[in-house]
């Protein structure tokens, strides 16, 4: 514009700015209004603490190494953080290294990190750019992870098995394992994030063997798992795997099959000759181990490492405890049995199989001939109910029951069968009468029932077993209690009469079961299992000694950390210590502990000297 | 759809595959990259989308990709074409296509890709005082570079 023009105006013109004041403003009034961005803008974090169980894959993707774990305890606010399958730390962004690629969100398992729509922040304190993001900080969200286009499987891989027609015909061994492309495929999923681990009772290390699975090194990866538990292929078929209830994939998919990983890996190998644990140069200090279970096993192999002679005692004719007499041959065959056990023994360890202790051998003499004792013998003996009328012989106890079946080859059975109990182990025995009745009548007109005082949704046995016995075709009858054995006129069993059950645990949650006395049914059979548990049998051990024995008021016997019980020199794990969840897991987890302990004392460094 | 791919097919040196509708890419070697993006705006294609690379470490090379948009015929034509990772350097397309010279810029400074017959090429892009690999580079270890250049604020919570 040049001045000429200018002075051509009319002395009105500045007027024309007016019109100005009734537009819409092109700019914008920062900071009471804000640009509108997209909806999926990636600014600063957003993280639902609650909801975030410090898995730390967020840290681990992270390209730029912005984001640390911070302690629950300096996060600004309180948290739980003794959550199960939770670390309590939290991540924390140093804003002055990301890059804001939202990989960390992408990757979260729980789906608690966000990205907002919200990217200002200023300070004159450079620290101040690193904090942990919490959802009080009051960012609206803007970038979302989507399991639809997601970089995780969040899909496992289907496990063949025989169908439920196929396999009740036989004790076959009913899941068929993973193929190698299968194997690998599932190992590749895993984030290695070790949250998993916490849920092991051994706390093998889960990570670092099924990265060396996805690497194709089954060797490698076996020699991770003998490290902590002796068992792996066993496990690997039986386990109650508290892992995968871990896994930080359950959130937005399906866990990982960490047991059938395991179960691959060691199915590769045909024995762990070259994989086991280095052993150590003798140190001629001798071991008695009572009763030749998975406990019993574990403390075995790894005091065998450590230089020590060990002798187990078993009094069957095979050791395994309950793996070997108890868990069916369809879940558990006795060539992985032979293998594992065969690995022990192949390290220099003896088992004196069909030896009693207390009969054929006498504990004080072990005492007297050993420098240590370890006691494990399980709970081998099955519980009764008192339940009236359980005298007569075809009331029979689950442990003989499925000993008779699978050590010593039983095939009879009867058409009708009552099993009493809703745990894992009624599971195994109503499934192995299944298998009975198909053989011997065909399904022809055969029942097998279950009665459980718990209700479908407490029910102690896995999901997974109650489904396949429903397949099966064993009837439930839960949240009833057996009341009485009703007989026919010549003396043989009728049914069962039961009772509907009230509840099972008392407002103190202690298991204190209580019936409605007017509901009552007859169950007809002619056969009945009990499976209600099982408990030890200590009349081996002489009684001034017993009084030494030290028990907690679950009627445990008591350890210390090191698995030493209040007798010097005797050490207990497995199912009769109180740190036992029950399963082979932990009984070998407690085994791992107790050689550490016996080793300690062999080498004159005891608690009690 | 299809006189155009037919177009495209006549193209010395183009082997065309057409991906879904209205996406077709036309991949051709390194020396005939030009001439195929003229060839390309004569037959209609007169506006360039996007010109980027990728780094394909495991095959040594790198893909530049041209995406190529015809209004007329509503049809996006990626044209791509690999060269070596060790001294990679392609030819300028600033005068078929104005706005490659500012990707050309960016692909330069990212990959370290020289571009011949663009003078801005070499000169700082959006980085400042970058001494390291290019960033774009799958090679570059971003961790590594954020450790020496960056301070590190520890958490308490990280051996937990």
């Amino acid at each position: 514009m040049n001045i000429k023009e200018y002075e051509k105006g009319s002395f009105l013109k500045p007027l024309t700015s007016v019109k100005y004041l009734f537009k819409k403003p092109h700019t914008l009034r920062y900071p009471k209004e804000t640009k509108p961005v997209a909806d999926r803008f990636r600014g600063l974090h957003i993280n639902d603490v609650d909801k975030c169980i410090g898995c730390g894959n967020c840290r681990d993707i992270c390209p730029c190494a912005a984001i640390t774990m911070e302690k629950a305890s300096k996060i600004g606010r309180p948290i739980e953080i003794d959550k199960k399958g939770a670390n309590p730390v939290r991540p924390k962004i140093d804003y002055g290294r990301c890059s804001f690629c939202a990989l960390c969100v992408e990757m979260c398992p729980t789906g608690s990190l966000k990205m907002s729509k919200d990217l200002i922040y200023t300070s004159p304190d450079a620290e101040a750019f690193a904090w942990v993001p919490l959802e009080e900080q009051g960012r609206e969200p803007g970038f979302i992870q989507d399991n639809e286009i997601t970089p995780l499987m969040l899909e496992a891989e289907e496990m063949e098995e025989l169908e439920p027609e196929v396999r009740k015909r036989s004790f076959e061994e009913m899941i068929l394992g993973f193929s190698e492309e299968q194997a690998r495929k599932e190992a590749m999923r895993c984030l290695g994030c070790g949250i998993c681990m916490q849920g092991c009772p051994a706390h093998m290390k889960i990570p670092e063997y099924i990265q060396a699975i996805f690497d194709g090194d089954n060797k490698k990866s076996v020699k991770y798992m003998l490290e902590d538990n002796v068992l792996p292929g066993i496990c690997g078929r039986i386990c109650t795997h508290r892992c995968q209830d871990d896994c930080v994939y359950q959130y937005r998919g399906a866990p990982i099959h960490i047991m059938w990983l395991k179960r691959y890996a060691t199915d590769q190998l045909e024995d762990y000759k070259n994989v086991n644990i280095e052993k150590m140069p003798e140190t001629g200090k001798k071991v008695a181990i009572i009763g030749g279970g998975p406990s019993g096993l574990s403390a075995a192999y790894h005091l065998s490492t450590m230089g020590h002679s060990v002798t187990i005692f078993e009094q069957k004719n095979r050791a395994g405890g309950a793996l070997a007499a108890g868990i069916p041959l369809y879940r558990l065959p006795i060539y992985e049995l032979d293998k594992e056990i065969g690995n022990i023994e192949s390290m220099g360890v003896e088992i004196k199989t069909n030896v009693k202790v207390g009969e054929d051998v006498k504990f004080k003499d072990l005492l007297k001939e050993f420098d240590a004792v370890y006691i494990g013998i399980g709970l081998s003996y099955g519980r009764s109910i008192n339940l009236k009328g359980e005298e007569h012989p075809d009331v029979v106890q689950a442990i003989d029951f499925l000993r008779q079946v699978k050590v010593e080859g039983r095939r009879d059975i009867t058409k009708h069968v009552i099993v009493i109990g809703g745990g894992n182990v009624a599971m195994d025995v109503a499934r192995t009468v299944a298998r009975l009745q198909e053989i011997n009548y065909q399904s022809k007109d055969t029942t097998v029932e279950t009665v459980s005082l718990e209700d479908w949704d407490i029910m102690p046995a896995s999901q997974e077993e109650i489904d396949g016995a429903l397949e099966e075709g064993v009837i439930f009858n839960p949240a009833w209690g057996p009341n009485q054995v009703i007989f026919n006129e010549d003396g043989s069993i009728k049914g069962l009469e039961v009772k509907k059950v009230k509840y099972v645990f008392d407002e103190n949650h202690r298991f204190n079961p209580a019936f409605y006395e007017d509901q009552k049914k007859i169950i007809y059979g002619d056969y009945i299992i009990e499976s209600v548990g099982q408990m030890y049998n200590f009349s081996f051990i002489p009684k001034e000694l017993m009084d030494k024995l030290k028990f907690t008021p679950r009627r445990k016997v008591w350890v210390d950390e090191y698995g030493e019980t209040s007798i010097p020199g005797v050490f207990a794990g497995g199912d009769i210590v109180e740190t036992s969840k029950g399963d082979a897991i932990s009984a070998i987890a407690n085994g791992h502990r107790a050689a550490i302990g016996i080793d300690r004392f062999l080498h004159g460094k005891s608690r009690r000297g | 759809m299809m006189d155009i791919v037919d177009k495209i097919k006549g193209i010395e040196g183009a082997k065309v595959t057409v991906q879904r509708e209205n996406r077709v890419f036309v991949d051709v070697s390194e020396d005939k990259l030009i001439s195929t993006l003229y060839d390309m705006k004569l037959i209609g294609f007169h506006q360039l989308s996007v010109q980027n690379v990728i780094d394909r470490i495991k095959d040594n090379k790198f893909e530049i990709f041209y995406v190529l948009y015809s209004r007329e015929y509503k049809i996006n034509a990626i044209v791509r074409t690999w060269i070596d990772r060790e001294n990679p350097v392609i030819k300028t397309a600033d005068k078929i296509y104005p706005s490659a010279h500012t990707w050309e810029r960016e692909i330069s400074e990212m990959f370290g890709i020289k571009v011949d017959g663009n003078e801005d090429s070499g000169k700082p892009f959006i980085l400042e005082n970058w001494k390291d690999l290019p960033p774009m580079r799958k090679d570059f270890d971003s961790v590594k570079y954020s450790s020496e250049h960056f301070v590190f604020r520890h958490s308490e919570g990280e051996n937990e």
